[in-house]
């Protein structure tokens, strides 16, 4: 497997029986360079075997598959069903089965077969990811951000499980934006450039000493995409971020939406400073010091339409201040939009007039910040605030919430980077399957027991590990 | 900055006319092929199709500016509906429908002493309950917009003939073409107003762009949605209660349908990109053009030919000047 | 015109548009041109009406694929507004079906030709052909792995592309299934519809009330094939409610039966999973 120049640098060979890793500068950078690898006109610099691909089917035919960070399985459909689809494994269902759990098992795992792709938690989805190329029994894998979907304990076992691919005599390419996942490899290329120094955040000191409590959450339950909550319990304290962990697929979007306002609550309630808010709206909520900044999921809260400076009032349309007997004062939001932005420090390559789809994440984030941080509330949701983001751009990110929470205000941060959470959180929440599983002082755990806890395979409230509802 | 929102929108517009311009072509090969199956001579055939094929096609809607402009002032409504859906994101595919209710509303409230507003307002209000139906659906059941409205549309379409048979037109449809002209410029104004320079408008935009920022946002894209569906169907239904003021109403059929209105408004609404300016523009042009096929020698070239140019311009534009919704841009 | 021929044919006709159009996936919005591939289909099934029976429904089915194949299949592949292609389509379809019509002169076609002979006229052979090549339709799209790297190609495009599966011959056998299955609906759904039915009607709907029967079976074999067959009847019972002359105007019944055809659309479900029919942004 070759990749010439792909960012100019140097080139990558992997060899037979080798994993390999590409250190690329962010999550997104490296998505792109894995979207390369089989795309049409991008894909000129990477050979397989000697020869160009065009389409992840063309690189399958040649032997090599590649998992992007989407994954290759389609959402809908039973795990089992599609690996039927695979040539060489039996079509009869129990067949199949059989055929499939036999080859999970040589390598020492097991993936829950008659499950909806779309409703794997990260570790058990990227290990049907797994499973499926191993029986697609090609001679070269490439896996894009294996670190979105595995917690880093899942990360140790996984790499043990690509080591015994590549002495099987297969080869591994692993593109990714966490050196944790290069470190699983024998060998990596760093391709990312002067981000380097300065690529992981420093621990946070602890100077203030959480105060009260001002939003307190009690027994949650709503159903949404991103995975169903069951009676989530949780408090946010000022002059504290709380941080929320969970695997992709565990209910982090859930979780925001239903603190937003948007997911509606099947149960619960949610107390701000005292007042009842279970049953009040988005607009409601937000007046009263909920705030929310929605992440990558919703665009970071920006419209893709319109200019930047707009998405300054989005969550204050109906405000007196930018309407009058129902008509916009589109002088009056500019205006505001522009001092908002200044004051949130928010500033775009393109200015505050750019249209909003030209921005890049971190500005987008910059944006919804400014606007959300505006007129100081009491409490800041972050959903996933620094994904896809190259290291100094999320470091500064961290320092607006960080400064916010010195501001005594509360934050409350969901995420799925174990590291950002145990660097910057006062405390931490797991959240596994809809549930909150434990709850960690950052200085006294690991990233390896945190992991644990996401993954499922521990939990605190009861005796036994491994158990199941 | 401003300026660059415009050249995008004439950008647009510019889109449109050249998959229009396509369609004009596929329909001059066809109107030769059939001079030429009559003439068997390529010369001959060529002057056929063009003097008595292409120049009425191109030239014979204009023949006389009022007809013109009552034939053109509905379907510019219609397609205006069209838009303003598309605007918050829904498909209206049930606006000849509200269009046929409205009309058939209008007829029946016609010359029975009745002021001429009576049917207008009838023709609104049947239009808005049409709408209203599909959007209340979409809100409430999560059924896609494209399927209720198209289905409601057949429904309507019956329904529409179905009380002209119960309440026969009359023999002479009182006209009120300056009231008409009055009434169709104050509807595409509100329509316009709502848009671009209310709340209301503004949320409506929103959402057209991405429905979970505009729960985000605090709007209540249910009703969001029943509200936008049933002004549609109320621009839809004027359109109706406008054609007859204005003397062009028809008898309500399936026709309207597949050769008629429904489908020229879709077209004119694509073209223009999806923006109520752009069927602004193509509403006229696509009327423009459905009367020249009509003007054509229906002897040696059917009037059909027209309409297949237009649908071959709304099959391009669905390809490159109608805008692929946005979204599901998951991280 | 007996009721029951008459629901014969609307159930045959509702029951292979709607596994037609099954065969679409559920990026179903193109399947919204069903009713133009059912007339074109039709009008050219009708045509040959004077040759034998087969023949004359294979070519409505060969007649509907051509359509699919060179409009469907690229509206199925490409970059485009699915809907808005998909009307285009049924305008198009539509206004070529008037124009071959007035070429050769007009359409004339009977029932007889495609009667069976256990049951003179009522029985047409669109009864054993309908329930016949729905059966098929169903275990080729639900019990093989063809069938099965259709569907998924068709719910998850993007995935179906990283997976590495055929996905553009994929969607080209779809859009020809579909059109097959379009073509021999729309020649029954015109058998039907009866003599004095026009081509610029279309085919009167019947392409929205198989989707419509599709939607609420949730895409069930089972419940569809119960669903085409309720629509089917009140269909059928809405011509001869209107040749008993009730009373009321005769527009009032078709009317009816798609009122209930949209009362039955919220059957479907809320449709919450990821990439179904319903919007997800």
């Amino acid at each position: 497997m070759e990749w010439d120049g792909i960012t100019g640098a140097l080139p990558v060979r992997v060899k037979q029986g080798e994993v390999f890793a590409v250190l690329a500068e962010s999550g997104e950078a490296a998505d792109r360079m894995a979207e390369a690898l089989t795309e049409k006109n991008a894909g000129k610099n990477a050979r397989f075997f000697g020869r160009v691909c065009s389409s992840s089917r063309d690189a399958l035919k040649q032997g090599v598959a590649v998992v992007p960070r989407a994954g290759c399985l389609a959402d809908d459909f039973s795990v089992l069903e599609q690996l039927r689809l695979i040539p060489g494994v039996p079509w009869t269902k129990k067949k199949a089965r059989a055929y499939t759990e036999a080859v999970a098992e040589a390598y020492g795992f097991s993936v829950p077969l008659s499950e909806r792709a779309g409703s794997l938690p990260g570790g058990e989805r990227f290990r049907a990811e797994l499973l499926r190329v191993l029986l697609l029994d090609v001679k070269a894998a490439v896996f894009s951000s294996p670190e979105a979907w595995l917690t880093p304990f899942e990360m140790e076992e996984t790499g043990a499980m690509l080591k015994k691919m590549a002495r099987e005599g297969k080869s591994v390419l692993l593109i990714t934006a966490s050196p944790a996942v290069a470190d699983l490899a024998h060998g990596y290329a760093d391709l990312r450039g002067r981000e380097k120094e300065n690529a992981s955040l420093s621990p946070v000191i602890r100077e203030l000493a959480p105060g009260s409590v001002v939003l307190e959450a009690r027994d949650l339950t709503a159903a949404g995409k991103g995975g169903d909550l069951r009676s989530v319990s949780l408090e946010a304290r000022t002059g504290e971020i709380t941080a929320v962990l969970g695997s992709a697929g565990s209910g982090l979007e859930t979780l925001a939406g239903a603190l937003t306002g948007v997911t509606p609550l099947i149960r619960g309630r949610l107390r701000l400073n005292g007042r009842e808010l279970k049953n009040a709206g988005v607009g409601e909520r937000m007046r009263a010091g909920l705030r929310c900044a929605p992440g990558p999921a919703l665009n970071f809260g920006i419209p893709r339409g319109g200019r930047a400076v707009y998405g300054m009032t989005l969550r204050r349309m109906r405000d007196k201040a930018f309407q009058e007997s129902g008509f916009v004062k589109w002088s009056a939001a500019r205006r505001f939009g522009e001092e908002a932005m200044q004051r949130g420090r928010a500033k775009p390559a393109g200015g505050a007039f750019a249209p909003a789809e030209t921005l890049s994440a971190y500005e987008k984030q910059c944006c919804c910040l400014a606007r959300e941080l505006d007129g100081n509330p009491e409490v800041l949701t972050a959903l996933r605030p620094t994904e896809g983001m190259k290291p100094g751009e999320a470091r500064d990110i961290w320092n607006r919430l960080l400064s916010f929470r010195d501001s005594r205000r509360a934050v409350l941060v969901l995420t799925r980077d174990v590291r950002e959470a145990l660097a910057v959180a006062g405390r931490i929440l797991v959240l596994c399957r809809g549930e909150i599983t434990g709850s960690f002082d950052p200085a006294l755990t690991t990233e390896k027991e945190l992991s644990l806890f996401m993954a499922g395979t521990l939990r605190q409230d009861r005796e036994e590990p491994f158990d199941e509802e | 900055m401003r300026n660059k929102g415009a050249a995008e929108a004439l950008k647009k517009c510019l889109k449109g006319f050249l998959c229009l311009l396509f369609g004009l072509l596929c329909a001059f090969l066809a109107l030769f092929f059939l001079a030429w199956a009559n003439a068997r001579n390529g010369e001959a055939a060529l002057r056929s199709a063009l003097d008595e094929g292409v120049k009425p096609l191109l030239l014979g809607g204009g023949a006389d500016a009022l007809s013109f402009l009552k034939a053109a002032l509905p379907l510019t409504l219609l397609s205006l509906s069209v838009a303003l859906a598309w605007q918050g994101g829904l498909y209206q595919l049930g606006a000849v429908g509200q269009y046929a209710l409205g009309m058939a509303a209008a007829l029946a409230l016609n010359g029975r002493g009745l002021p001429w507003y009576a049917g207008l307002l009838a023709a609104l209000a049947m239009g808005a309950l049409a709408g209203a139906a599909s959007g209340w659906m979409k809100a409430r059941f999560c059924v896609h917009e494209a399927l209720s409205s198209a289905l409601l549309c057949f429904l309507s379409l019956y329904a529409a003939r179905a009380l002209c048979q119960a309440a026969p037109i009359p023999e002479t449809v009182r006209e009120y073409p300056a009231a008409a002209f009055v009434a169709g410029g104050a509807l595409t104004a509100l329509c316009f107003v709502c848009l671009y320079a209310a709340v209301w408008g503004r949320a409506v935009r929103l959402m057209g762009d991405c429905r979970a920022l505009a729960a985000y946002a605090g709007e209540d894209t249910g009703r969001l949605t029943a509200l936008l569906m049933s002004f549609s169907g109320l621009l839809a239904g004027g359109a109706g209660g406008i054609a007859v003021l204005l003397g062009a109403a028809e008898e309500p059929s399936l026709a309207l349908l597949f050769s008629g209105p429904g489908i020229q408004s879709l077209t004119a609404a694509a073209l223009g990109g999806g923006y109520p300016g752009g069927a602004l523009v193509f509403g006229p042009v696509t009327a423009w053009l459905a009367r020249g096929a009509k003007a054509m020698d229906s002897a040696l070239f059917p009037g059909e030919i027209g309409e297949a140019a237009l649908t071959v311009g709304l099959y391009l534009a669905a390809f490159f000047a109608f805008p692929r919704r946005k979204g599901g841009e998951k991280a | 015109m007996s009721f029951a021929s008459s629901a014969v044919l609307y159930t045959a006709a509702l029951i292979l548009g709607a596994v037609g159009a099954g065969f679409l996936g559920p990026g179903w919005e193109t399947a919204l041109s069903l009713e133009g591939v059912m007339l074109l289909g039709g009008l050219a099934g009708a045509l040959a009406s004077h040759l034998p029976a087969a023949l004359s429904l294979l070519t409505a089915g060969c007649a509907g694929m051509v359509y699919a194949l060179i409009f469907v299949f690229p509206a199925c592949r490409l970059r485009n507004d699915r809907v808005v292609s998909a009307a285009a389509l049924c305008g198009l379809a539509s206004t070529l079906a008037m124009l071959i019509a007035r070429q050769l002169g007009g359409v004339s076609y009977t029932r007889k030709a495609y009667a069976l002979l256990l049951g003179g006229e009522n029985v047409t052979v669109f009864l054993p052909v309908g329930l016949g090549l729905a059966l098929g339709g169903w275990i080729l799209l639900g019990h093989t792995p063809w069938g099965l790297r259709l569907r998924l190609c068709a719910r998850d495009e993007a995935a179906a592309g990283r997976w590495g599966l055929p996905l553009g011959r994929a969607r080209l056998a779809g859009a020809a299934l579909f059109g097959f299955f379009a073509g021999i609906a729309g020649l029954a759904a015109l058998i039907a519809l009866g003599g004095g039915w026009q081509l610029k009607w279309g085919v009167g709907g019947l392409g929205l009330l198989s989707l419509a029967a599709l939607r609420a079976g949730k895409r069930k074999p089972l419940p569809v094939l119960l669903f085409a067959l309720l629509l089917g009847l009140a269909r059928a019972g809405a011509d001869w409610a209107a040749q008993m002359d009730l009373g009321a105007p005769e527009a009032l019944w078709p009317a009816l039966c798609f009122l209930l055809a949209a009362l039955l659309l919220p059957l479907g479900g809320h449709g919450k999973s990821r990439g179904s029919d319903e919007e997800n942004n």
